[in-house]
């Protein structure tokens, strides 16, 4: 199966407001705002989108299982129950990545020192979910492809969550080269830019 | 096949039978998965052959061979990237095979799977080179016509068109994928879709595959109002699943085929099926079909497309933003000599706020190479805006450049009369199907009236005309000088603007030049352009800043030559700077309390220099006002009334408060809140957005904080705390590799017996976590943060 790489360098999709919103704490129908103040942030929104520049990756890979480790190659494998469970009836898998650069990330820095702390926080909320919707988009542009072949991806799932430890983004920032789109990794597993997101799907037939 | 006589036969047939699948039933002769499909067909061509024919016999006038991943990319999966001349010319020979004479036989080409610039990684070129050599091979095979089909981004099928038409003149059809939005999977719509591809020379343009023939219809009719070309649609039966391990799709050959009469009354002229149908779907077709006149748009629309939309010229008043531009903007030539391209995306995005339908890219400066600048701009832009853009260079080069990789139809500033210029311009444009403004001058310079720059529009015309175009791919410049040294310039310029009205041509203006030298400039310009409207002007090139509702008669009289030497706008509109003094703006009612409960920053330092003037002690102030609104808003945010920007932002007006009351609590010798805290999040740890959002909620209660940053050592954070007598440390962590570090801080805080109370506190952390490595503190939260820090010094509020 293919293994290559592929690479997205500008994604053209903007994450939804009512999850930014809903990430900084409003909740509909209880938090009241302003006119004033809701057309301010939606304004800042905008802003803070622009200044994502939203990068992708992601490559097939054929795996293997034994029990709860999901085997690359008879080195690489990962360890969790989660996953495992996700991925049963899976022979192939997707790693996948999305980054929305340093730019946003110096800007809400910038603000929270000497700026505006609250476009700040607009700042950093836009930049995680951008992320998250530059993983959304790689899925949607996936299950197009495979919906060719009557086949589909599982969700995602993400290192850091549930059992999957965070060292296994060192795996996937390997298996993407993910240099390539201006992401580094810390010796704590840690990506730079900050607002960068892994994730690993399996590749399933569609129900019938 | 001729081009023209392409078009001529759908005329006279006025709808054309395609075939249908062919992946799906060589799987189910037996071709096994994860097989080459190409090699394999053409290694049991017998079952190919028998497919092709059926379709034949069904009634198909029109075959695609299999070469639908016969790129180099798709060939390498499986070794073969050296084989794509072969391997074409080889399944081209056996549809040929089977063909006649009155069979035409489509070179197929599917997409590569991977997406060229500004979307992708792969260079555009190298994505035309890539479809060019697959071309080649259909070419030698000797096919009829190209169908570059499939495609789920527009610059592929942009890509894959340029190498078609540049290895020869034969017909090709150009079909996207389209989603249930009637979008691509990279944003583009139907309209963008047929406005950019007809531009390009595409011969039919339409839609296969995606959904079933229900949703196809959609597409079809949005592309219909802006097709000069034929349209084409080749749905699925339904959408595939798998079943046993077979492909299997829903709809039934005779459902499918009730919707042939309406793909062709919303206006398909080429119609076959896609994934699912097999040879009975197509002969059920053919028995629905109607035979409808053959209406076309006799020229291409006047309208510019983008990656994603169109703008129709002449439907309602085009703005043209002009801000990208590096004549005058310091920090923009900064950062095109280093290649940056931040304050290029920001004047794009305030362009597009302020109302901008078109962005002019001029990206001229010494020192750069504008062809790479260009080509990184032009990128840039195709993603981060979503309208089109007008290039803007003196260099043919430079436009070409734009012309070949922006993903949709672009407009030219400008095409002059001069004649080198000219030559050179003209093909290209043609060639990509640009648009174009038509500056009247020539070799001799600029004509001062408006006769002898209609005269110079004349020419080029006629010129224009043998490459192709029409008037409604010209936009007449009524080229604005200054008054102020040509007082009988506006009127020129209006003369010229009626008169391309009065002919049926589009114009627009640079706007900013009429008044340059001027004071008051944005009321001059912004009276030009309602005069230039009444004239019939309807596009303008300007800062879209400005104020365009002004008319003023002294700019009238100005602009129509009555202002001898602009002498009374000089007196009458010079600024003094009596004028200049700022006006501040009143808080009327506002109190203290009101103005931190709001998160009004910009009004708090009025007001509480005001109720110092009154007599009212700093500390008073503190405890009375600031203190009561901050803790109304803790309440509010509490109980989910407020959220974390509304927290933030009355935290911020503490913040301005405070920096204005403290050297006055100071100078009062009003006891301090003594309590010093250090905040850091853990070595190892780069995230500090949450830390930061504590630091400023204490500073704002009274807190002295001293924030060591993020990704600090645990000997640090001690040795600080030590310092100064801290009386709380507080530690953020967000990821659970970092989170352990909070361990080591608290181990060494022991070790060296140092008596600061330890709290923690990010997105990972929990009460038990703190528990168990002996935290003295959880918080969840920037408020909770305050609330725990009141607690453990046994602050009351």
């Amino acid at each position: 199966m293919n293994n290559k790489i592929n690479y997205f360098y500008n994604i053209k999709k903007e994450a939804e407001n009512k999850k930014i919103l809903f990430r900084i704490g409003y909740k509909s129908g209880i938090t009241k705002i302003s006119k004033k103040d809701e057309k301010e942030i939606n304004l800042m929104i905008k802003k803070s989108k622009n200044l994502c520049s939203l990068k992708g990756a992601y490559s097939r890979f054929k795996i293997f299982k034994n029990k709860d480790k999901i085997f690359f190659n008879k080195k690489i494998f990962i360890k969790s129950k989660n996953l495992s469970k996700l991925l049963i009836d899976s022979d192939e898998v997707v790693l996948m990545a999305a980054t929305v650069g340093q730019e946003i990330i110096n800007e809400r820095d910038k603000q929270m020192k000497n700026g505006d702390p609250v476009y700040s926080i607009i700042l950093d909320a836009t930049a995680s979910e951008t992320a998250d919707a530059g993983l959304d988009w790689i899925q949607d542009f996936l299950n197009t492809i495979l919906a060719k072949n009557g086949m589909q991806l599982t969700r995602r799932y993400s290192p850091g969550y549930g059992d999957l430890d965070i060292s296994v983004q060192k795996i996937i920032y390997k298996k993407l080269d993910l240099k390539k789109i201006g992401i580094r990794i810390t010796k704590k597993y840690l990506l730079i830019p900050e607002k960068s997101v892994l994730a690993i799907a399996g590749i399933i037939k569609t129900e019938n | 096949m001729d081009r023209k006589k392409f078009i001529k036969l759908i005329k006279n047939e006025k709808v054309i039978l395609l075939d249908g699948s062919s992946g799906v039933a060589l799987q189910k002769a037996g071709m096994p998965k994860g097989v080459c499909p190409e090699k394999w067909a053409i290694d049991n061509s017998h079952h190919l052959i028998k497919l092709q024919q059926d379709y034949i016999n069904a009634g198909s006038k029109i075959i695609y061979t299999f070469t639908f991943g016969a790129n180099r990319i798709k060939l390498s999966e499986f070794n073969l990237e050296k084989e794509v001349i072969t391997i074409n010319k080889k399944l081209v020979k056996i549809s040929k095979s089977i063909a006649g004479n009155k069979i035409l036989i489509a070179g197929d080409i599917g997409p590569t799977g991977k997406f060229p610039q500004p979307t992708g990684d792969m260079d555009f070129n190298e994505c035309v080179e890539i479809f060019k050599e697959q071309a080649k091979g259909l070419l030698a095979g000797g096919v009829d016509l190209f169908v570059i089909e499939t495609m789920i981004d527009i610059q592929e099928a942009r890509a894959a068109l340029i190498a078609c038409k540049e290895l020869c003149n034969l017909p090709v059809i150009v079909s996207m994928t389209f989603d249930k939005n009637k979008r691509t999977l990279t944003g583009t719509t139907p309209e963008a879709a047929i406005i950019t591809l007809q531009a390009l020379g595409a011969d039919v343009i339409g839609v296969n595959c995606s959904t079933g023939p229900k949703e196809m219809i959609e597409v079809v009719k949005a592309m219909k109002p802006y097709a000069k070309v034929p349209l084409i649609a080749k749905p699925n039966a339904g959408l595939p699943r798998l079943l046993n391990n077979q492909t299997v799709f829903d709809m039934s050959a005779r459902e499918f085929a009730l919707y042939t009469k309406d793909l062709i009354k919303a206006g398909a002229n080429l119609i076959g099926g896609c994934c699912g149908t097999t040879p009975e779907y197509i002969s059920l077709m053919k028995k629905n079909i109607i035979k409808p006149k053959l209406k076309l748009k006799k020229e291409i629309p006047s309208a510019l497309s983008s990656y994603q939309k169109i703008i129709e010229i002449g439907k309602e008043f085009i703005l043209v933003g002009e801000r990208i531009n590096p004549t005058g903007k310091k920090n923009l030539q900064e950062e095109l000599k280093k290649g940056v391209t931040n304050e290029i995306r920001n004047l794009a995005f305030e362009q597009v706020e302020r109302g901008a339908s078109i962005l002019d890219v001029n990206v001229g400066m010494p020192g750069i190479d504008e062809k790479e600048t260009m080509k990184k701009v032009i990128n840039l832009l195709s993603t981060a805006v979503d309208i089109p853009i007008c290039v803007d260079s003196s260099s043919p080069e430079v436009i070409e450049q734009a012309l070949r990789i922006y993903p949709g139809r672009v407009l030219i500033n400008s095409i002059s009369g001069e004649s080198k210029k000219l030559k050179k311009l003209l093909p290209i444009a043609s060639k990509y199907g640009a648009m174009f403004i038509l500056l009247p001058l020539d070799d001799r310079g600029v004509p001062e009236t408006a006769l002898n720059r209609q005269k110079i529009i004349k020419k080029v015309i006629k010129l224009a005309k043998k490459f192709g175009f029409a008037k409604n791919d010209i936009i007449i410049d009524g080229l604005v000088m200054t008054v102020s040294s040509k007082p009988d310039a506006p009127k020129e310029t209006l003369k010229l603007i009626k008169w391309a009205k009065k002919n049926g041509f589009n114009s627009i203006i640079g706007l900013s030049n009429v008044s340059f030298g001027l004071p008051q400039r944005h009321i001059i310009n912004s009276t030009f352009l309602n005069m230039a409207k009444k004239a019939g002007l309807n596009f303008v090139i300007a800062n879209p800043s400005y104020d365009f509702n002004i008319i003023n008669k002294d700019a009238i009289n100005l602009l129509l030559g009555k202002d001898k030497n602009c002498k009374k706008w000089i007196e009458r509109y010079t600024i003094t700077a009596e004028d200049k003094k700022i006006h501040t703006k009143s808080t009327k009612s506002k109190t203290i309390y009101d103005a931190v409960l709001n998160g009004e920053k910009e009004i708090i330092g009025e007001l509480i220099n005001s109720t110092l003037i009154k007599g009212v002690k700093p500390q008073n102030i503190v405890d009375d006002m600031l203190i009561p609104a901050i803790n109304h808003v803790g309440e509010l945010y509490d109980k989910k009334i407020y959220f974390l920007p509304q927290l933030i932002a009355s935290a911020d007006t503490m913040k301005k408060a405070f920096s204005i009351l403290e050297p006055l609590l100071l100078k009062s010798n009003i006891k301090k809140q003594e309590n010093n805290i250090v905040l850091a999040t853990v070595k190892g740890d780069i995230h500090d957005i949450g830390k930061n959002i504590v630091a400023l909620m204490l500073k704002n209660y009274g807190y002295n904080v001293y924030d060591l940053g993020k990704d600090v050592d645990s000997k640090i954070i001690i040795s600080k705390a030590r310092q100064l007598n801290a009386k709380i440390i507080g530690l953020s962590a967000l990821m659970t590799t970092t989170m352990v570090e909070m361990k080591t801080v608290i181990e060494l805080a022991k070790k060296e017996k140092l008596q600061s109370k330890i709290i923690i506190g990010g997105a990972v952390i929990t009460e038990s976590f703190a528990n168990e490595i002996g935290a003295d503190g959880y918080a969840k939260d920037a408020y909770e943060a305050v609330k725990l820090v009141d607690k453990i010094l046994n602050n009351k509020r």
